[in-house]
């Protein structure tokens, strides 16, 4: 009897073994459940870096630019190899990842700027708010109306947001620019850190490309809004100690890229790292420098390995080709893994003033005045150790000839600010829609259902947009037609285009 | 060959009191095969002392001095009474009562029953079954034979993974199956491969269970459901699939086993290719005939449709990898890659055909597998040591894998009996020099070859010269503009790999007192893994100087239990069983990476010799639970069963608030025929019905729970951030899946006929996924609680003994068939689909709510309401504006059916398995059309007037000669006439509609074939040492007998990218399927 209570003893004793077992060990889930890899905060820096490079990168690659169909619509660029996208078959993922994209740096910068703001960091807070507005102003000329006030609520729960007109977007984006040439008036002490990619912590060029932004704004408003649009143009002009904008080709926001993979220019990495040959110079680009016969060309253009002539290609060919038969970009634009990419650039701003000018406006300066400068910056841009540069001499000869000669037109002023935008087809495509100048004429028979007798007016929204924010994106959804024709964009006066 | 030897050795010192009692002991054993049998409860007369026999049929119980007799019972035997008297060993033979049904199974935790009394379904396949006709992933042996499981194996590339789900899917994350090994569960990991090789690694290094050699297993218990499965806790409401090795407690004596096989396999579904016209574009007799080209076909072949220069674009269309060029075999001259140079020019040769190039590519591939087992067992020790060599060489040139398992199993019992300790470990190292790449990948030779190809290559050109350069300096091709020589990429940029991993497991177990017993457990599962990429200088898409990467994995898991079991009948009609135990994981993974984009050296693979920054990352995961767990077995009379399972998991992956979760489970079962013995006939031999319901629980992944920022790759120095794009929930609940099952067995016309049916429906809700938000919301998508799936489904199980003999013909055949259907009957809010996976064009996999899971969704060409297809002006097919279901991914049922005959020393089976339905989104099918190299770009018309010539010559009319079901239509309504070309239609129209390369699942295969001959013992005993010896013929995958005729590329339908649920219904470029022939000798000593 007395050993079986020993066994019974034994028995309790496991059991209660067990029960310690199993609630002794929860004390370290916690620790154990938290990623020690990753951080949960960082220096606003390091974010602000991801979204310049980042955004840089993806606007100024061929998969959301060129494939997407950018450098397409506004005909500096042509598909000599797959050319689905330069007849409209857009390749859907690529719109939708853009659209994402777009929106991931959005809130990685307004994490920074509310990083900013609790440092009290004035030129950081301003340089996210600058360089978000830039992303708005390329999404809403892409898509028109976009989710915008309501968006990037998520941690708010907001997961569908509601749309914003682009009537409504871009007053928004001038108080937005307006609100960082405030900041940066303020004169913060705050440095921008490692991660200023772009101006490497000059917030003085930060500052003039802010308020660079607010003109290439205006001007876009120039012919729905003009009122405003002159009023924009006028205070910066007039108050150039307030609103300081670039003055030379030193204050260019070109982003310099490293050179280094992954960080190579998008347009060499296409070529070289993805081992593409799929994109060329366009034959409207090339005819026109021929016909100018602008120093510019041997830079955008290299000559054809067949002939040694300077042919561009069709775009809307679909298929047949002789790709060895076609100039491809030239070695500044697309040879060079530490290249640049153009987000803004002094000459961009003489073209704004000429044609504020033209436009009777006070832009500081005489329409002609301005339009020469701006050709002769983007001139002076040009500089290769192949080609060398553009002398002067060059330039004074160009300006003076017919066909370039100011004319006082505005026809000439849109020329040759679609010349001089080349590689930067985000704005040169917004151009052609707001001026129709260059007229490329009727789209490219692709697959649409019906014929237009203009190029693309605007972006389908991605699929993940009709299908995850139904409610909200279907009134906007249903104004789009053929994918890429339907609304005009608020600022595109144009009429009896389809 | 290196071989590793392991010893354990097992001390034990452990001091015990005795009892005022006697120890009887024995071994209960079947009188019809002497075969020894566990499960047999044995118990005092009188009283409610007892216990039941071991898996060896041992048992050994206390009795007090004074007891008379011990009952041995047994459902379906005798019930036999021995006097005890003064004996200390009693062995009984018993006598079946009628044809018995005494199939015992392992069920979880690995506790033997009896399968009668089980109220769920388990299917249990044993080890000869996956080893004789063994696939080089152990997996892929489970096809057909086990009812409700699909396996999907990725094709041919040797070392691939294979995808297995039990009772279809039911979660968004994943559906694999818990693989449980000797009762400790094993990480079945998976690597990360995708369609288009997104994270760099488009090699599937195959799946954690296919590292267990099918020779070292003795049996595989299937338990479906979650009811069969709740004990096993989180990850097992997936099913469970327990594997038993072999151990050397059953042998008696010494005895070595030798087991030596050589495989042969050959590529069997390679798609159907045309060979009329060759590489190059506008070339066909249709596109020069409406050119009003006046030159001669040969010379507008030259100079408009393809020339050769140097294959970048410097000839005419030499830079295209497509196949719209000139007709071939008609007597052309055309300058080709691997035409003579003369004066830096290629020189004009034949223009013909090489059928076969694809299929020349691939080699038949040889497979050497040597095994030998030692075992033995003495008074209180058993052992069995494992040494297996297996070498294997794939259909694709330079790919093998090598793997080598030493495992040593040792069973210690104490001489009292009351402990009992036994363990076994086992180490398994698996590499290979080059992996074959998958996918839509460079690496991939199927994506040049196989699709974006010049059907005219000689592939023996590109053979002998592939060491070779052209004279522009680049390697030697057919193409220098897209693609390397598909030599050149698997000689030169190779995937190796090596794996190196420990099992193992240490069980003690102590009869504490008769009725109750206590185990505990300690096992692991170690795994280093180390993967290089290299990609050689010259490779096209590749930096010069070439480039690569590097990782390495290390994980361990630690599995503790401890349990206790209790047996005590309540009364002599009334048994109990119990089990309550706890369970402690500790799971980590540690991970390292690196990659050199550019070299310095051409070809130096050092990460010092790396040409600017690395890119590197790192992580740690580490994962914890701990558990506890009861069960109680009720039976009445032998005849009812009631069982009631619960579980607790604290889950470190959970918030504190939400880590401990509960859930139970009931299950039933009756044998009408035992307690209504008058049931019985010749008829009915056996019935039984069952059911239960259960409920799992699981928890989420590690790191769901906190917002963290990504690191990127180094920017000058400064590590550029971003915000995650899954937006963390700090409120995770755990899920929960509930199911309900009823079943169904019967035994007829003594026991030649077994029917097993199940009925079941299993929820999967509050599931933990990730669901896609607006992105303007500026995240992608965020974890949380929703949606609800549903699976139901039926399972039948038909085994027949058709023919039975004991000296003629025998002849069993047995039939696997299951049908699963699936329903998303919720998902988050208003959201109401949940993207799966997408892929080319406008395609993608959906999960949209009220249909089944798995949508395939695309554009389809625009109809009218007669069915008629709706074409533009240009005679072109409309697609329809937005995309549309064109398919779904779930086969509608699968089914097995295996035969197996014998006859005196010979044997023979087969094993034909079937699949209907599950749609394929194939771009074999979709590239092909529009690269004009798969067979039907190159066909004969069908409308009339063409006189059945090649719709490259007489251009396509749809409705006649494509979509000619319905017929097609312009938009007003009249019927279509508009020619157009085969390029038009294929090449340039294809990509806008998906449709057309949706191909239907079904299929049906000769899986396997074994024949095997039992030399006679007669013979055998002449030698004196042999005591058995078997040859046996051995084929698996020996024939795609039928396909579906939507399958117009002819591929295998039978395909997966990974095991995850993203490479569902998606085929980009399948490896070949092989075809495995081979010889098989085993001797035993």
């Amino acid at each position: 009897m007395e050993i079986m209570l020993k066994k019974s003893i034994q028995i309790k004793i496991s059991i209660l073994f067990l029960a310690i077992f199993i609630y002794a060990c929860t004390g370290d889930f916690e620790d154990t459940n938290t990623d020690k890899d990753n951080p949960t905060d960082v220096p606003a820096t390091n974010v602000l870096g991801y979204a310049l490079e980042n955004f840089t990168f993806y606007n100024y690659s061929v998969e959301y630019c060129v494939n997407a169909g950018e450098f397409g619509f506004a005909h500096h660029v042509g598909k000599i190899q797959y050319p689905e996208e330069s007849i409209y078959q857009y390749r859907g993922g690529d719109i939708n990842s853009f659209w994402k994209l777009c929106y991931r740096y959005l809130i990685n910068l307004k994490d920074v700027k509310d990083m900013a703001k609790e440092d009290g960091a004035t030129n950081m807070e301003a340089v996210a708010i600058t360089f978000s507005s830039l992303i708005w102003h390329t999404m809403t000329d892409r898509w028109r109306d976009i989710p915008f006030s309501d968006a990037l609520g998520a941690e708010d729960g907001t997961y569908s947001p509601s749309y914003n007109t682009q009537e409504e977007i871009y007053p928004a984006l001038i108080d937005s620019l307006k609100k960082a040439n405030e900041l940066f008036n303020q004169e913060g002490t705050d440095e921008l850190g490692d991660g200023d990619f772009l101006f490497d912590g000059d917030t003085e060029l930060w500052q003039k490309l802010t308020n660079s932004l607010l003109l290439r704004i205006a001007i876009r408003l120039s012919n729905v809004e003009p009122t405003t649009s002159k009023e924009l143009i006028e205070t910066i002009i007039s108050n150039p100690g307030t609103y300081p904008v670039m003055t030379s080709n030193d204050d260019n926001a070109y982003y310099n890229w490293p050179g280094t993979d992954p960080y190579q220019e998008p347009l060499y990495y296409n070529k070289v790292v993805d081992s593409r040959d799929d994109h060329a110079i366009a034959e409207a680009l090339v005819d026109t420098l021929k016909n100018l016969n602008d120093p510019r060309l041997p830079f955008y253009a290299h000559p054809a390995s067949s002939d040694g002539e300077y042919r561009g290609v069709t775009v809307g060919l679909n298929g047949g080709i002789t790709i060895k038969t076609i100039s491809r970009i030239g070695t500044r634009f697309r040879d060079v893994a530490a290249g640049f990419s153009p987000i803004m650039t002094y000459s961009e701003v003489m073209f704004i003033l000429a044609e504020a000018a033209q436009k009777g406006w006070n832009a500081g300066v005489t329409a002609e005045d301005a339009y020469n400068a701006a050709i002769t910056a983007s001139m002076q841009e040009n500089v290769t150790d192949e080609e060398g540069s553009i002398a002067d001499s060059e330039i004074a000869a160009y300006l003076n000839q017919s066909g370039v000669a100011f004319n006082s037109t505005l026809e000439r002023i849109y020329v040759q600010k679609w010349i001089a935008l080349f590689k930067n087809a985000e704005e040169a495509w917004c151009e052609v829609r707001r001026t129709d100048v260059p007229c490329f004429g009727p789209a490219p028979e692709g697959v649409m259902e019906k014929e237009h007798n203009r190029g693309p007016f605007r972006q389908p929204y991605p699929s993940s947009e009709t299908e995850l924010n139904k409610t909200n994106s279907a009134t906007y959804v249903a104004n789009v037609e053929d994918s890429y024709w339907g609304q005009q964009m608020y600022w595109d006066t144009r009429t009896d285009v389809y | 060959m290196k071989k590793v030897t392991l010893f354990l050795i097992l001390v034990f010192g452990l001091c015990h009191a005795m009892a005022q009692t006697k120890t009887i002991s024995g071994v209960v054993s079947s009188s019809q095969d002497k075969s020894t049998l566990p499960g047999v409860s044995v118990s005092v007369k009188g009283s409610t002392i007892g216990t039941i026999t071991d898996i060896d049929g041992k048992y050994s119980l206390k009795v007090p001095q004074n007891a008379a007799a011990l009952l041995f019972s047994f459902v379906g035997m005798k019930t036999v009474e021995v006097a005890i008297a003064e004996k200390t060993n009693i062995n009984v033979s018993l006598q079946p009562e009628n044809i018995a049904v005494d199939e015992v199974v392992v069920t979880a935790l690995g506790i033997s029953r009896e399968k009668k009394a089980l109220g769920y379904a388990v299917q249990e396949i044993s080890g000869d079954n996956v080893s004789t006709n063994k696939s080089d992933n152990f997996v892929n042996s489970l096809s057909g034979k086990v009812s409700g499981v699909q396996v999907t194996s990725a094709g041919g590339a040797l070392g691939a993974s294979s995808r297995i789900t039990i009772r279809g899917n039911s979660s968004f994350t994943s559906n694999e199956p818990l693989f449980v090994v000797d009762g400790i569960p094993i990480n079945n990991h998976q690597s990360e491969v995708d369609q288009y090789n997104t994270y760099g690694n488009g090699v599937d290094y195959g799946n954690g269970a296919s590292d267990i050699d099918p020779s070292n297993i003795e049996s595989i218990s299937i338990l479906k459901g979650a009811n069969a499965a709740a004990l096993y806790g989180m990850k097992a409401g997936n099913g469970v699939i327990m594997i038993t090795t072999k151990s050397g407690s059953k042998s008696k004596r010494f005895k070595i086993n030798l087991n030596s096989g050589i495989t042969f396999s050959n590529s069997y579904v390679i798609p159907d290719y045309q060979n009329e016209y060759g590489q190059g574009y506008n070339g066909s007799e249709y596109i020069y005939n409406n050119s009003g080209s006046s030159l001669s076909y040969q010379d507008y072949a030259t100079t408009e449709s393809f020339c050769y220069a140097d294959g970048a674009g410097g000839g005419v269309y030499d830079n295209y990898d497509e196949s719209w060029g000139p007709r071939m075999d008609i007597g052309l001259q055309i300058p080709q890659f691997d035409s003579p140079v003369e004066d830096g020019e290629y020189q004009a040769t034949d223009w013909i055909s090489h059928p076969d190039n694809v299929k020349d590519f691939f080699k038949t591939g040889i497979s050497y597998d040597n095994n030998i087992s030692v075992e033995g067992s003495g008074e209180n020790i058993s052992g069995r040591l494992f040494l297996s060599n297996r070498s294997m060489e794939g259909a694709i040139p330079n790919t093998d894998l090598k793997t080598n398992t030493a495992s040593l199993s040792t069973n210690i019992t104490s001489p009292g009996k009351k402990l009992n300790v036994k363990g076994t470990l086992t180490y398994t190292q698996s590499k290979s020099d080059n992996l074959s790449g998958q996918g839509y990948d460079e690496n991939n030779v199927m994506q040049s070859i196989g699709s974006w190809f010049g059907r005219q290559v000689d592939m023996k050109s590109l053979k002998d010269n592939w060491k070779t350069y052209n004279k522009d300096g680049n390697p030697y091709n057919w193409n220098s503009n897209y693609h390397n020589n598909p030599y050149w990429t698997v000689y030169k940029n190779t995937n190796s790999m090596q794996k190196d991993r420990v099992t193992g497991n240490l069980n003690a177990s102590y009869k504490l007192a008769d009725w109750v017993s206590v185990m505990g457990r300690v096992g692991i599962d170690w795994y280093h893994l180390y993967l290089k990429r290299i990609s050689c200088d010259g490779s096209v898409t590749i930096a010069d100087g070439g480039t690569f990467w590097q990782s390495q994995e290390y994980n361990s898991a630690l599995n503790a239990d401890l349990i206790f079991t209790f047996n005590k009948n309540i009364s002599s009609e009334i048994g109990f069983n119990g089990t309550l135990g706890a369970n402690y994981q500790d799971k980590k993974k540690h991970y390292m990476y690196f990659k050199a984009s550019a070299l310095t050296v051409p070809d130096l693979f050092s990460i010092k010799n790396v040409k600017g920054t690395p890119s590197v990352d790192q992580d740690n995961t580490p994962y914890k639970s701990n558990s506890v767990f009861a069960a109680a077995s009720f039976d009445y009379k032998k005849c009812i069963f009631l069982d009631f399972t619960a579980r607790n998991d604290w889950s470190s992956t959970l918030p504190s608030n939400e880590w401990s979760f509960f859930y139970p489970s009931i299950t039933a079962s009756w044998l009408p025929t035992e307690t209504f013995p008058s049931l019985k006939s010749t008829t009915l031999s056996f019935l039984k019905i069952r059911g239960g319901w259960a409920q799992v629980g699981n928890a989420p992944e590690p790191y769901q729970l906190t917002k963290t920022y990504t690191a990127l790759d180094s920017y000058n120095g400064t590590t550029p951030f971003r915000l995650p794009t899954k937006l963390p929930s700090a409120g995770l609940k755990p899920e929960k899946i509930n199911s309900t099952e009823i079943g169904i067995e019967g035994k007829f016309f003594n026991n030649r006929i077994g029917l097993d049916l199940t009925l079941y429906d299993k929820i999967a809700r509050n599931q933990i996924m990730k669901i896609d938000i607006s992105d303007a919301s500026g995240y992608d998508n965020m974890m949380i609680n929703a949606g609800e799936i549903e699976n139901k489904g039926i399972e039948i199980q038909l085994s027949t003994d058709i023919l039975k003999s004991k000296d003629g013909l025998n002849w069993t055949a047995s039939l696997n068939w299951a049908k699963n259907k699936n329903k998303v009957n919720k998902l988050y809010e208003d959201i109401t689909m949940y993207q799966i996976s997408d892929s080319w064009s406008s395609l993608s996999i959906q999960a949209e709510v009220g249909k089944s899971f798995g949508i395939i969704k695309g554009h389809a060409p625009k109809r009218n309401d007669d069915g008629a297809v709706i074409v533009g002006s240009t005679g072109l097919p409309l697609a329809t504006s937005s995309t549309t279901e064109i398919g779904n991914i779930m086969p509608d049922w699968t089914g097995g059916l295996s035969n197996t005959f014998t006859w005196k020393n010979f044997s023979a089976s087969f094993l034909l398995d079937m699949r209907w339905g599950g749609d394929v989104f194939s771009v074999t099918q979709w590239f092909g059309a529009q690269a004009g190299t798969i067979g039907f770009t190159s066909r004969s018309a069908s409308r009339k007037g063409a006189n059945g010539a090649n719709i490259r010559e007489v251009g396509i009319v749809v409705g006649k000669d494509e979509l000619s079901k319905h017929g097609a239509v312009y938009e007003d309504g009249t019927e279509n006439t508009s020619v157009v070309s085969a390029q038009t239609y294929y090449n340039s129209h294809w990509w806008d509609i998906e449709q057309y390369a949706i191909i239907k699942g079904s299929y049906l295969k000769l899986r396997e074939i074994t024949v095997g001959y039992q030399l006679p013992q007669s013979l055998l005993e002449r030698t004196n040492f042999i005591k058995s010896a078997n040859v046996s013929f051995v084929g698996r995958n020996i024939a795609l007998l039928w396909t579906d005729s939507s399958n117009r590329a002819k591929i295998d339908p039978e395909t997966a990218m990974g095991t995850s649920l993203e490479g569902m219904g998606i085929e980009q470029y399948q490896i070949p399927g092989t075809r495995n022939l081979g010889f098989k000798v085993s001797l035993t000593f």
